[in-house]
This record gives C-alpha cells, structure tokens and sequence, in this order.
C-alpha cells in the first residue's frame, strides 16, 4: 500500500510532522477523545478495537467510536471456526460499544450466519442509530448456485425511516420487499448495485429516489 | 469567529477575536516567512491543527493559543482552516434567513470530515506494532498488562 509514490511522500511528510528537534513525539495520544472517536470511525472496527492494546491511554478510546464497520474474509464461507470468530468479533462490539449513538455503518459479509442473524446486526444498527448518516450494506449468498429468493435478506421494517441518513448504499442479494412506511428526508445519495426488487415495490423505489435532497441515485 | 496570528518570539499565536472580520493574509504571509528565516523545526501538522480546531470549538481557547515550534506546512493548514472557519462565519452573518443557510456548515463538515480521514488513512492496515512505530506511541504495558488487554479483546486480534 506504501508502495504508490504518492504514499511514501506523504509518508514522509507525516514523520517530519512527528518530530521535534529530531526527537520523536507521540502526538496522537494527546487529541482529545472526541477527535479520536471521529478519526477512528474510519477505520475498519477490527483495526480500531487492535488499538486498545497501543498503551493505557488507548484501553478504552475504541468502545466510544461512533462507527462500526465488519467485513468478514472469503475463508469465512467455508471455515466454521473463521464464521464463528467472525459472529463472536460483531456480537462483542455491539455488546462493548458504548457510543450514545452509530453514525456510520458498514457490513459487507456473506449470508451463512444466517439471514435472521444479519438481520439482527442490522436491526440492532438501526434502532441504536438515531443519528445514522452513512449506510453501506453488501452481501452475497453463502453458496453461488442457490437460487431461491427466499435466501435473500430482507431489510427490517424500520429501516426506510432513517431520519438522519444521508448515504445509502446497497448491494447484492437484498430482496426489496418494502411495502411498509418509507421516509429518509435526509437522503442524498442513493447506490444500488445488482440487488432484487419483488413485484410492486419499484414504485416505492421511485419514491425514495424522489426524495427532496437526493442528488445522487445510481441503480 | 476571527483568528489571528502573531510572533511572540517563541513561536505563533493564535488569538481569537470577537465580532470583528479581519483576516490580515499579508501580514501572516511576513511572520510565516521570518519564522522559516529564523529556523523554525518541525511542528506538529495534522495533529496541531486538529488539536487547534477543537479547541477552538470547545471555546477553551477565548483568547490565545501557543504554537511553539510550528514549521510552514502546518501553519499554512491552520490558515487555511482558520479561513474557512471566517468565511463560513461570514456567510451566516449575511444570509441568517436564506435556506441556504445550513451550506457553509455543511461544507465545513464535508472539509474537516477529508481531513480526518487523512489522518485514518495513515492507520490503515496496520498492526498494533506499526501503528505504536508510525505515531511514536509508547507501550506503557507491563507484559502481562498487555497480554491481559489482548485475551479481553481476543476477538478482535484473530
């Protein structure tokens, strides 16, 4: 990654940035918790939890992160002890984090936790989400030949009433079956990629493209 | 919200002043280049600013913030951030009851939003060792200290 000339100048630039009189400094350790959080929430949860172990003023600094980001790894598919460590790392976070509110999530996984199991994730997501900005949803089904729209995941009910969100993006085996109440008022920017629509539903998906501040829809 | 700079001998100073637009480029521009002349050393950069921008928010800074050792590219990042913030400023004075009202904001958010994730960037795909090695971070763990942190958070280092 280090490797693109543009990387390694600013590479260099950021270690003349840690240092003073040649002597190293430690800067990051001394932003506040709030800058933390919100610089952490770009990252990937699993890096941000791996910080807890950088020095005591690091312990607790991921469980107030307002962002939560899974992306499990193919070996998942076919290993169970890899399914399971996967499982155990997003139940753990949802359960240890302690930040009033998600702004920001991302889940891109297969489906063979279970359709009702990633379901909860996102369920649990959305109702301790009042402030959600940003939604990135992508997944596949655990074996490629299935067929069956019935192994599609669905999203839960509250979902199309994100007050707050901003970004949706979609993609893959999600089955569009909304025929409850729709209202993302804040909406902006709306990707779709090759997910499902049943019957009678595209107008509704007309609906949430029509909503006052989109700008942005790709389907 | 108006800041402004100044030399103390040490270093700059930012100083925020109320009620009043006076962003005075020239005279920043002179100090920036006396203080590169006088051999300034490394400052702090991302890491500054940032510290700057929160205080500023937090209101901790009413009337002055030190910046001893600060070098040319942070201080133009300060500058730069300190213009947006009166521009921003400004705009809401003129147009209080414009819709558009709610657009600098927005704008300032979507600029600071790029410039944290610069900072995240650099955090990427590292391990815990390099990231302690990236960001000077010293372990202050006993081995068992920091054996017991990773067996909590077993999960999370699989």
């Amino acid at each position: 990654m280090a490797d693109s000339p543009g990387d390694s100048t600013r590479l260099k630039l950021f270690k003349s940035y840690q240092e003073e009189d040649g002597i190293s400094v430690d800067r990051i350790s001394n932003l506040p918790d709030a800058l933390l959080h919100q610089i952490l929430s770009f990252l990937p949860t699993k890096t941000v939890v791996a910080t807890s172990v950088l020095s005591k003023r690091w312990v607790s600094v991921w469980t107030s992160v307002p962002a939560l980001d899974f992306q499990d790894s193919d070996i998942c598919r076919s290993c169970p002890e890899a399914m399971m460590n996967f499982m155990e790392f997003v139940y753990n976070t949802f359960l240890l984090n302690k930040s009033g509110s998600i702004e920001r999530f991302r889940l891109h996984c297969n489906l063979s936790y279970g359709l009702s199991c990633v379901n909860k994730w996102i369920c649990f997501t959305v109702n301790r989400g009042m402030q959600l900005q940003e939604v990135d949803i992508a997944v596949s089904k655990a074996r490629e030949d299935e067929d069956e729209d019935s192994l599609l995941l669905k999203l839960p009910s509250g979902f199309f009433l994100m007050k707050t969100l901003k970004i949706l993006k979609l993609e893959g085996d999600i089955m569009f079956d909304f025929r409850g109440p729709i209202s993302l008022p804040s909406l902006k920017i709306l990707h779709l990629r090759c997910v499902n629509y049943a019957t009678n539903t595209i107008d509704s998906l007309v609906w949430v493209c029509g909503s006052p501040g989109i700008g942005n829809s790709r389907t | 919200m108006l800041i402004f700079l100044f030399d103390r001998g040490q270093g700059f100073r930012v100083r925020k002043i109320d009620g009043v637009v006076d962003f005075e480029e020239d005279y920043v521009a002179e100090l920036r280049w006396r203080h590169i002349r006088g051999g300034g050393s490394g400052g702090g950069g991302v890491a500054l600013w940032q510290t700057i921008k929160h205080m500023i928010e937090d209101g901790c800074a009413d009337t002055e913030i030190p910046l001893p050792n600060v070098n040319s590219q942070t201080l133009s990042k300060v500058l730069e951030y300190c213009k947006k913030h009166v521009e921003a400023a400004a705009d809401k004075e003129t147009e209080p009851e414009d819709d558009k009202e709610t657009e600098p904001e927005d704008d300032m958010k979507a600029w600071d939003t790029d410039f944290m994730k610069t900072v995240a960037d650099m955090m990427k795909g590292k391990s815990p060792e390099e990231f302690r090695k990236t960001f000077n971070i010293k372990n202050d763990y006993t081995p068992e200290e920091e054996a017991e942190v990773k067996k909590e958070n077993q999960w999370a280092f699989e």
